[in-house]
């Protein structure tokens, strides 16, 4: 039994093995692809880099007159103010529907959630045509505010917010606490592990957008850095596609996630199932 | 006092509207009105500029007409299928391993690694496999020293969008069914072994009935979310968003009509997306409860 035991052991730890170097790989072959020269990449893709060099950081940097800094940071001024709009709207909105009564409370709910299956994609014409008649094409608005009255992360918060018992807000209310206070001072609080999960992935799915500012943007200095990537080996074309540039602005975006990842695991891992668990 | 304490109720009273306030305005201003008018527009013939023609529903007829719609929607369904037995196969095998007693101090080590590839931006993955399975100065081709033409023949270009989308996908499955077998309480798994199940068995009439709430949500999100594709299979296969016709996803319709200043026609594809997702989840629905 218990040499059964350690060969399934052996045999299990193999397989996980296997699909964690197939996970590792190709985010090896990015950061690796990032610090050799063109020459090696196209000599040696796969493996180490035998002369390690930040030469394509360099060039990263300076291309376009600093445009990869410029919308890297639109990036993530973007995904996190999306985000921190998203979550602020749908608690207040998820306090009001998990411990308030009022007229159409119900109803409105339930309406709310039945649209949740339409997908935003079918949105993109009609939203369009109203900035290009506002004039908001090309500005950091339309990057943040459509989407974020997100009905998935409305109906999550209050799906919290109902297991908080009534006693504490009836507590703070009789020690005369106003409806806002009570909201800021003890719901948030309580409700930060489900706000910041969802933030995280507010954040992570506006960081990886492209679609929708594809259509809504035109100036480079304003687009996201997504946008930009792709475009890195078009550029050069004369030349030979500068593909080590391409892994360098990959690992460029690449990177600092992961490292944030490492460091706020449970967090970023209780985000995936927080639709799962509760729903 | 007494105007005063009634003064005080009806405030009370709009408290909680107050809290849905700003919620509902971004609802209604960037969802709901743009979906209300976008279903009105795709009866119109409109360019943008001008008065916009009503013409019934001919945005639709024509679109059904039109074959790249249906290879599109063909492609679309493809990278699904392809990629939704693999991810969901290969995600519950590894939950289960982890969670397996015999490796329990390990869990903490594969969980993050298994999980990776999500964190990984989608754009960079995609550059980052264009070059693994690149012509000439791909990983493959190197390692093999052929070139294979990955990317470019009707043989294996699909293929490459669907292993980039099973590489990242299998991460989150993985981490959603890790936590459903942890609801699973030790003593049920006991109680099976005493009985005399062996692993398969108490495999097949334990864990997975248990999980089926957990399966069906994972089946119907990734399918909503895999008819949505565009990312994938614009950034391996094409330059500049247009992959060959024989290889775009479904959005790209909508895309494509919206360049072209159809906006229409644009809006008509946008809803035979959704009536597609609603069928889909029907069915699937239909199939978890049949099952009972």
């Amino acid at each position: 039994m218990k040499i059964n035991d350690r060969i399934s052991s052996i045999l299990i730890h193999i397989v996980l093995i296997l699909f964690s170097l197939l996970a590792i790989y190709p985010v090896f072959i990015m950061v690796s692809g990032s610090l050799k020269t063109a020459t090696e990449l196209s000599a040696n893709a796969s493996g180490f880099p035998m002369a390690p060099t930040l030469e394509n950081y360099v060039r990263l940097f300076n291309f376009d007159s600093g445009l990869i800094v410029r919308t890297f940071s639109n990036s993530i001024f973007v995904a996190a103010a999306y985000s921190g709009l998203t979550v602020i709207i749908a608690s207040l909105a998820g306090f009001a529907f998990a411990k308030y009564k009022f007229f159409g409370r119900d109803i409105l709910f339930v309406m709310l959630l039945i649209t949740m299956m339409i997908p935003a994609e079918l949105n993109m014409t009609p939203l369009y045509l109203m900035f290009s008649k506002l004039h908001w094409l090309n500005t950091y608005k339309v990057q943040i505010f459509p989407g974020i009255a997100n009905v998935f992360a409305l109906f999550l918060m209050r799906q919290y917010m109902v297991t908080i018992p009534d006693s504490l807000i009836e507590a703070a209310r009789i020690d005369g606490a106003r409806d806002f206070k009570i909201f800021y001072r003890i719901i948030m609080p309580i409700s930060m592990p489900s706000i910041s999960a969802l933030a995280i992935l507010q954040f992570l799915s506006k960081w990886n957008e492209i679609l929708y500012p594809k259509i809504m943007l035109t100036k480079k200095e304003i687009m996201p850095i997504m946008i930009i990537l792709p475009t890195l080996n078009e550029l050069d074309s004369a030349r030979s596609v500068p593909w080590e540039l391409v892994l360098t602005g990959c690992t460029l975006v690449t990177v600092p996630i992961i490292i944030v990842f490492l460091i706020f695991q449970d967090k970023f891992l209780s985000s995936v199932t927080l639709g799962a668990v509760k729903g | 006092m007494q105007i005063q304490k009634k003064a005080g109720r009806t405030q009370q009273k709009m408290v909680p509207y107050l809290f849905i306030l700003p919620f509902l305005i971004s609802y209604i201003l960037f969802f709901l009105y743009p979906a209300i008018y976008s279903f009105v527009l795709s009866f119109y013939k409109y360019k943008g500029y001008g008065e916009a023609k009503f013409i019934g529903i001919s945005n639709y007829a024509s679109l059904f007409q039109y074959e790249t719609l249906w290879k599109c929607l063909g492609n679309t369904f493809f990278y699904f299928i392809a990629s939704f037995i693999p991810t969901m196969i290969f995600a519950f095998l590894l939950a289960m391993l982890v969670r397996s007693k015999l490796i329990q101090r390990f869990q903490s080590f594969y969980k993050p690694i298994l999980f990776l590839p999500q964190i990984c931006a989608v754009v960079a993955s995609a550059l980052c496999f264009k070059i693994i399975f690149g012509e000439r100065v791909g990983v493959f081709s190197q390692l093999l020293n052929t070139q294979i033409p990955f990317l470019t023949d009707d043989r294996y270009m699909k293929w490459t969008v669907v292993i980039l989308i099973t590489w990242r996908a299998i991460g989150w499955y993985f981490i959603i069914y890790l936590s459903g077998l942890t609801t699973i309480s030790d003593e049920i798994m006991e109680a099976a072994t005493i009985d005399g199940a062996n692993n398969v068995q108490s495999t097949f009439f334990i864990t997975i009935p248990l999980m089926k709430p957990i399966f069906m949500l994972a089946f119907i999100t990734n399918a909503i979310g895999s008819l949505k594709i565009f990312t994938e299979p614009n950034l391996v296969l094409g330059i500049n968003y247009d992959p060959p016709m024989k290889a775009a996803p479904f959005i790209n319709i909508i895309l494509n009509n919206l360049n072209g200043s159809q906006f229409g026609m644009a809006s008509a594809a946008g809803w035979i997306l959704v009536m597609v997702i609603f069928i889909l989840t029907l069915i699937q629905l239909k199939f978890f409860k049949g099952e009972e």
